[in-house]
């Protein structure tokens, strides 16, 4: 069944606009798809043999299986920019989510992912705290599962979830996050960092993934993308 | 194989016709840079302006008219998580592509190796959010127009590259491309397409037979 768009065809949403001020102060940007000279992919650490992937990423399968329905996904809902639950409004993503879901067609059909965060993370939880333990405090873990059809939109990394759990606005020059890739890199598996195209990727690849740059996902895949985050205030 | 058998994972089919990523197929032989008669923003104005004239489909199994090849990888992708939320295009041409023809221009055409005449065109307008699983061409509605033949297909960016927007070719990721790039996907190469950026994403396909 066909609908209205929500996106205008005249015009290009600059996604610049609706990232926070001292984000762009704290961390200038180029914001130009069309740049070649850049350094958005250099911030590669290195490939982890800290954790066996291979079972973090059966596991994390398994562990989707049974709980079928994905516990995270963006909607929107009567004025407000929801992230499954709760509501964003309050937060410094909420103009981005705006260009999702206000200005284009993001919603809770294509967007969804499971999301396995701290202790869920079972017998995995303590050798994954270890990989950076020593370098953020106040540190949380999430593992998700993207299944093949959804995507995550364009986004600075803006710490939404921190402000959550810690009630403080975040101060953006201690905030840090890494990525690792828990499955090698397979068919729709895509990841961008800036102009920085994140492709083909194995199991174990860690990312800093510096603050300030406009990054986004998304799986056109048959197999599920899986990825491990770090999040904290570097010690 | 009946082609109501279910097939429950589209790995497991990939892995029977051996399918695999670790074979490399190789692209730059297929690639070139098109100057398209019209500017880009052009040609998307136009779309708005006639987009009464455009067909606006998403993925279905309910496809009579393509071969049982085409609806085993549709039943497989909407097994995988594909559905009329996600797969969502605008698609242009199928009342008459002449206008689309004179957008691309006759040199473009010739630089494709393609005959202009018995070419055919669709501009396709992927929205944010939306993409285009896992597939080869059958070139049906070619084939049913023109008939059989030494057949291909080109893709050709219209919109330049944005952030979110990406196209793999087998092993290959394309992305950072400007407008005008085009690339030959051969028959029965395995490709898909999508947008996770904040722009529509506007591409033609260009069917035709090779000169």
């Amino acid at each position: 069944m066909t609908y209205p768009i929500n996106a205008r065809i005249d015009s290009t949403i600059s996604p610049k606009d609706a990232i926070p001020e001292e984000i762009l102060k704290q961390s200038p940007w180029h914001w130009n798809a069309q740049e070649q000279n850049h350094n958005d992919g250099n911030s590669f650490m290195y490939k982890s043999d800290h954790v066996d992937w291979t079972e973090l990423a059966n596991w994390a399968i398994a562990r989707s299986n049974e709980v079928r329905i994905p516990q995270k996904y963006w909607h929107w809902h009567d004025g407000h920019a929801m992230h499954a639950k709760e509501s964003v409004n309050h937060c410094p993503i909420f103009d981005t989510c705006k260009q999702w879901m206000v200005q284009n067609d993001y919603n809770e059909h294509n967007t969804r992912y499971f999301k396995f965060a701290n202790k869920e993370l079972d017998r995995f939880f303590e050798p994954l705290k270890a990989m950076f333990e020593d370098t953020l405090e106040d540190m949380t873990m999430s593992l998700f599962v993207q299944p093949p059809g959804q995507t995550m939109p364009g986004h600075v990394d803006t710490y939404s979830s921190y402000m959550r759990k810690t009630g403080e606005y975040p101060d953006y020059s201690r905030l840090r996050r890494y990525m690792t890739f828990v499955s090698d890199w397979d068919w729709g598996h895509f990841f961008h960092y800036g102009n920085h195209v994140m492709q083909p990727w194995k199991a174990g690849d860690t990312w800093d993934l510096v603050g300030g740059i406009y990054h986004g996902s998304a799986n056109c895949g048959v197999t599920p993308k899986i990825t491990m985050h770090w999040s904290g205030k570097l010690r | 194989m009946s082609i109501y058998e279910k097939r429950d994972y589209y790995q497991t089919f990939l892995d029977e016709q051996k399918i695999s990523l670790d074979n490399h197929f190789e692209i730059s032989p297929l690639e070139t840079q098109l100057n398209l008669k019209w500017r880009w923003e052009a040609i998307v104005k136009w779309a708005d302006q006639n987009r009464d004239s455009a067909i606006h489909k998403s993925i279905t199994p309910i496809r009579p008219f393509v071969s049982d090849e085409s609806m085993r990888e549709s039943v497989m992708s909407m097994w995988a998580g594909y559905s009329e939320h996600n797969t969502q295009e605008w698609n242009w041409g199928f009342k008459s592509d002449a206008i689309l023809k004179d957008f691309i221009g006759e040199k473009a055409f010739a630089t494709m190796g393609l005959d202009m005449q018995t070419s055919m065109v669709r501009l396709l307008q992927y929205d944010p959010g939306q993409m285009l699983p896992l597939h080869t061409d059958s070139y049906n509605g070619f084939k049913d127009r023109y008939g059989d033949g030494n057949i291909t297909r080109w893709f050709i960016a219209v919109t330049p590259w944005d952030w979110g927007h990406f196209l793999q070719v087998h092993d290959n990721l394309i992305s950072k491309y400007d407008s005008g790039y085009a690339l030959q996907i051969p028959e029965g190469v395995y490709h898909l397409s999508g947008n996770a950026g904040i722009n529509p994403k506007y591409t033609f396909t260009v069917t035709g037979f090779i000169k």
